[in-house]
């Protein structure tokens, strides 16, 4: 395997690597050929709509790369100044899961979709099922994560006992 | 790609790229070693397969509604349509975890510094930046439509299907290009040492092993974690990406499943409503209510032996079918009722059309829209349990559902089920 002062991959025999290039490039062509099919539907078809699927697909990376992304980050470094580390994977997985459940929330609660004449539409009560989801969930994460802190402990007491 | 370049002089863009002002943040401050390639790649085999589930999923969903000449879609199971779309429904609000987690263990290489290096890898990153935003917009606006919530100016299935062609292209260049570093990342241990982790990083590799170890455990000990090493494990990380799409598809997955129902507190159907079957159109909103209680109302069949016309009483004359059939509507609800009406297929009889050998066009009383009529592929037309329906459990269709008739055809779209039917074509 690689040491810590490689560069590259292991090197692998010259017709594995030729195959694997060929791959590559099969997947890239291929891939711009099939994004293709797309493109050429928003720049014929669609092409007044454009500007809308521009700024419904660019947003969405401003806000996650420039906001989320920053504070998920901020909440990782206090998290890992504040839990032990056994804790983390628990946490990280708890916070993905909120992250899923306040996605598709955002949609539902308060009903933004909601249409008069049809009450079977957004018919639950989706705040307190959230907050419920919500609760469930950082309970399983807690638990979860004292369990492994427990765990580890007793690892390492066994390693130093010598067991 | 990079390992290539690694050590050999700056190119010109690299060397315009260094002189951009350098952030107070770069790649080289993330230590953790949750940043990590191996579980990059294995967070994408998941989002991947995910994508890949959408994908086909859609594309059949936009094929069954926009048919080529090639395409046939079975009409048995009857349930095939409500399972091919609650996946892709579920499927899609499951990569909402995955996706986020991927990005955060890869958000360091956005802050790589220099930001461009060639040409090359420059391409690379619009690729990126492509991937990404279509996934984005594939994911918010696909859980928007699937709560009826339409913030954005455009019509939303041919957006969705064609994004979906840019997003599947994009994940296979970026296969492409990734394929030596992920087929590198999956042969390694996951959590075993760290030590090819930043292989393609220009600006030195010093900062590899940062703060995250423990004192003195420099040992490359592979899945072998029983020693006391407390380090934060990636499996375990990657354990719980994946229950957190689990969470995320059970909060919505009761609108397909009907044991599920009671947990699936975001679904934005309970699976209740009039007759004990959601509604997605109103006679209300369609701006049917008048002609679709009218007592004149007729059913025009357009056959090859000129036109026949149908009171309601006449339809109730035929023979009745009954048949237990799910509606599945795109935004991946789904209910199933039981049915009673006519067989479409004798119906069309009456016209002169031989059953089965044409499509049928089913128009409805609505007067705008694009699902005011649907073309019934010929496989569906002629079987044996794709029904005018005029009951519902043995009661009357209430107008929400249809009345006087509706089309109820096994495994298809619900948007395509026309409800207040006013005329059947048979093609020539």
């Amino acid at each position: 395997m690689t040491g810590p002062g490689d560069p590259a991959p292991a090197p692998a025999p010259a017709r594995a690597q030729e195959a694997e290039r060929r791959w590559q490039l099969a997947l890239v062509v291929g891939g711009v050929l099939v994004a293709g099919v797309g493109a050429k539907a928003l720049l014929t078809d669609l092409r007044d709509e454009v500007l809308d699927v521009a700024i419904w697909s660019l947003a969405p990376v401003a806000v996650h790369d420039a906001l989320l992304a920053p504070l998920a980050v901020a909440g990782a470094w206090l998290a890992a100044r504040v839990l032990p580390r056994p804790a983390w994977p628990a946490v990280v997985g708890g916070a993905l899961a909120s992250a899923g459940l306040l996605a598709v929330g955002a949609t539902v609660v308060g009903r933004p979709g909601a249409q008069e004449s049809v009450p079977s539409l957004l018919d639950r009560s989706y705040g307190t099922g959230l907050v419920v989801a919500l609760l469930v969930v950082w309970t399983v994460t807690a638990a979860l994560a004292v369990v492994a802190v427990v765990r580890a402990r007793r690892r390492r007491t066994g390693t130093a006992t010598g067991t | 790609m990079p390992a290539a370049t690694s050590g050999s002089p700056p190119g010109r863009l690299e060397s315009l790229a260094r002189r951009l002002p350098r952030p107070p943040v770069t790649e080289a401050d993330f230590t953790s070693r949750l940043h990590d390639e191996r579980l990059a790649a294995r967070l994408g085999l998941w989002l991947g397969a995910a994508f890949g589930i959408c994908f086909v999923t859609g594309v059949l969903s936009s094929m069954i509604q926009q048919p080529p000449g090639w395409f046939v879609w079975p009409t048995r199971p009857v349930g095939l349509y409500r399972w091919t779309q609650g996946a892709h429904i579920v499927t899609g609000v499951a990569t909402v975890p995955l996706l986020l987690a991927k990005l955060w263990t890869v958000y360091p290489r956005l802050l790589t510094w220099p930001p461009v290096t060639s040409v090359v890898h420059a391409l690379e990153r619009v690729g990126v930046l492509v991937l990404v935003a279509a996934a984005f917009f594939q994911v918010v606006t696909g859980i928007q439509n699937a709560a009826s919530w339409y913030p954005w100016g455009f019509f939303f299935p041919p957006v969705h299907n064609a994004m979906a062609w840019v997003l599947a292209g994009a994940l296979l260049v970026h296969v492409g290009v990734k394929l030596p570093v992920t087929r590198r990342a999956l042969r390694a241990p996951l959590d075993g040492d760290d030590s090819h982790r930043d292989d393609d990083r220009h600006d030195g590799g010093d900062q590899d092993d940062g703060g995250d170890r423990d004192d003195g455990d420099n040992r490359d000990d592979g899945d072998n974690r029983d020693d006391g090493d407390d380090r934060p494990s990636r499996r375990a990380v990657l354990v719980g990406a994946v229950a957190a799409a689990g969470v995320a598809a059970l909060a919505v997955a009761g609108q397909t499943v009907p044991w599920l129902r009671s947990v699936a507190v975001l679904a934005a159907r309970s699976g209740e409503g009039p007759q004990g079957l959601p509604v997605n159109k109103s006679a209300v909103s369609a701006g049917v209510v008048a002609a679709a209680s009218d007592p004149a109302w007729r059913l025009v069949v357009a056959g090859p032996d000129g036109d026949v016309v149908l009171s309601r009483d006449d339809l109730l004359a035929l023979e009745q079918q009954t048949a237990d059939l799910p509606i599945a509507c795109v935004q991946g609800w789904s209910a199933t009722a039981t049915w009673t009406g006519p067989r479409l297929r004798d119906v069309v009889a009456l016209a002169g059309a031989r059953p089965g050998a044409a499509d049928v066009r089913v128009v409805s009383l609505q007067q705008r829209g694009g699902y005011r009529a649907s073309t019934l592929p010929a496989l569906h037309a002629g079987d044996d349990l794709t029904l005018l329906a005029l009951r519902i459990g043995g009661d009357d269709l209430v107008l929400d559902h249809g009345y006087p008739c509706r089309l109820i055809a096994p495994s298809r779209p619900g948007a395509t089920q026309t409800k207040w039917v006013s005329r059947l074509e048979v093609a020539a």
